[in-house]
């Protein structure tokens, strides 16, 4: 039986796909996990998604930074 | 231009996100082709994988794809 779930399908890269799966350990909000660039979530999750996302590639920045 | 370069690096990096249903679990490959081939017509296919035969359709496209898939599973009753 054909089974339809209703979700949103989130493209990124590979290196964010990577901490996009460490979130769902402790979230376990990933529906279907696609292929290397894309992931298929629940969507209520996708506004802290985008902000724990961001908090880290902005941690990485001032990481950068802050050896040169 | 540095700030420029790091801030689309960033950017680059965020999420794309599309509200969609995915389509799974199509028991013959034949229903999986023909579901794909309408969803494509229609331009509604957001992502979609052969082997795992699963179809990532958009919003738009749902309720169109969804009698579709409806109207073939009734064909084999």
């Amino acid at each position: 039986m054909v089974k339809a779930v209703k979700g949103v399908v989130v493209e990124c890269d590979s290196s964010v796909k990577m901490i996009i799966l460490g979130l769902n350990e402790k979230g376990q909000f990933i529906i279907e996990d696609l292929d290397e660039t894309h992931v298929f979530v629940d969507a209520s999750c996708v506004d802290q998604l985008r902000l724990d996302i961001d908090e880290i590639l902005n941690e990485n920045t001032y990481k950068v930074e802050e050896s040169k | 231009v540095v700030d420029q370069i790091r801030l689309w690096e960033i950017e680059k990096n965020r999420l794309r996100p599309t509200a969609s249903w995915l389509y799974s679990q199509f028991s013959r490959q034949q229903d999986f082709e023909s579901t794909l081939q309408y969803a494509s017509e229609m331009g509604v296919v957001l992502w979609s994988d052969q082997k795992k035969r699963l179809i990532c359709v958009s919003s738009d496209g749902h309720q169109a794809v969804g009698n579709y898939v409806r109207k073939l599973i009734n064909r084999h009753k």
